[in-house]
């Protein structure tokens, strides 16, 4: 090896001149000195993003913390009255509702057929 | 040109442009024969040069002085070149799986008059695993002390010397095997 490194050197197989590159390297500076100020500001554009993004995570988990801390019951009595509360409004909103046997039965036959016959051109694809 | 000055003058929101001109055509040359000797196609080097181009102009406010000029502009170059081979790199593979393919773009990117002995000697350090090749660049074609290439590569003195002397024996090896 040392002696195909004597005969090498540093040279480099390649056909670029130093002209070719010297070009090239004009080119370059060009382009970054262009596209700098867009870059600038892009860059500001994305922390703002970024800072906003995290600034509205904070604002939507303090307002659910308070909420909790609002409705927060102040003893166990109290944490029972409220889910009897919900229970019984659930169940008044099923009883207002007829039963789903007395609806069939007050169904023609053609409209029982609408509900159980279907298109497979229906069928969403996915 | 006095480092100083030409870094005081990127500084400035007024002489930067032309500063910076004046930077690229110091080192510009030296920066692309770095790059090209890693990703070595031209066109890869010049997409890296571009990229190397923009960051060094918006990262020089950065710029603390902690290396010289050049250490920090050959950290920006070399990061950027491996970072284009990485894109180059199927996933889940290492950089280091490149070399085959880079030995044989050596062959592809050789001028018409290119030596024979020049294209083989490439072609042994551009299979080199990616830590010996930037080693064996760095000290055999740019010369630079083992504590300059610390600062370029963030490997220690040691870690350095151990992957030169490996990329050497790894080149002898190469050229023996594949001499005609």
């Amino acid at each position: 090896m040392n002696d195909l490194m004597n005969k090498v050197g540093k040279r480099l197989p390649y056909g670029e001149t130093d002209d070719y590159v010297n070009r090239l390297i004009e080119r370059c500076a060009d382009r970054a000195i262009a596209s700098a100020p867009s870059r600038r500001s892009a860059r500001i554009r994305r922390l703002w993003i970024g800072w906003s993004s995290a600034a509205a995570v904070v604002a939507v988990a303090a307002t659910a913390a308070l909420r909790v801390a609002v409705h927060q019951p102040r003893d166990a009595d109290e944490a029972m009255a409220g889910m009897a509360l919900s229970i019984e409004s659930s169940a008044e909103s099923v009883e207002r509702s007829e039963p789903l046997n007395v609806v069939l039965t007050q169904m023609t036959d053609d409209q029982l057929a609408s509900i159980t016959y279907y298109c497979t051109d229906d069928i969403p694809e996915y | 040109m006095d480092e100083k000055e030409l870094i005081a003058r990127l500084k400035s929101p007024d002489g930067r442009d032309a500063a910076f001109r004046e930077l690229l055509k110091l080192y510009g040359s030296m920066l692309y024969w770095h790059i090209r000797r890693i990703v070595v196609s031209h066109d890869d080097a010049e997409d890296v040069m571009q990229e190397t181009s923009v960051r060094i102009l918006l990262g020089i406010d950065g710029y603390e002085g902690k290396s010289s000029l050049l250490t920090w502009l050959y950290r920006i170059a070399t990061n950027e070149a491996l970072m284009l081979l990485r894109r180059r790199c199927p996933m889940f593979h290492s950089i280091d799986s490149l070399g085959e393919s880079l030995a044989e773009k050596v062959a592809g990117e050789a001028g018409v008059d290119a030596d024979e002995a020049e294209v083989l000697f490439q072609q042994a350090v551009a299979q080199l695993p990616t830590q010996q090749r930037l080693a064996f660049n760095l000290r055999y074609y740019d010369e630079m002390p083992y504590e300059q290439m610390a600062q370029v590569t963030g490997k220690n003195v040691n870690t350095l010397k151990t992957n030169y002397h490996f990329a050497v024996e790894r080149v002898r090896k190469y050229i023996k095997e594949n001499s005609i």
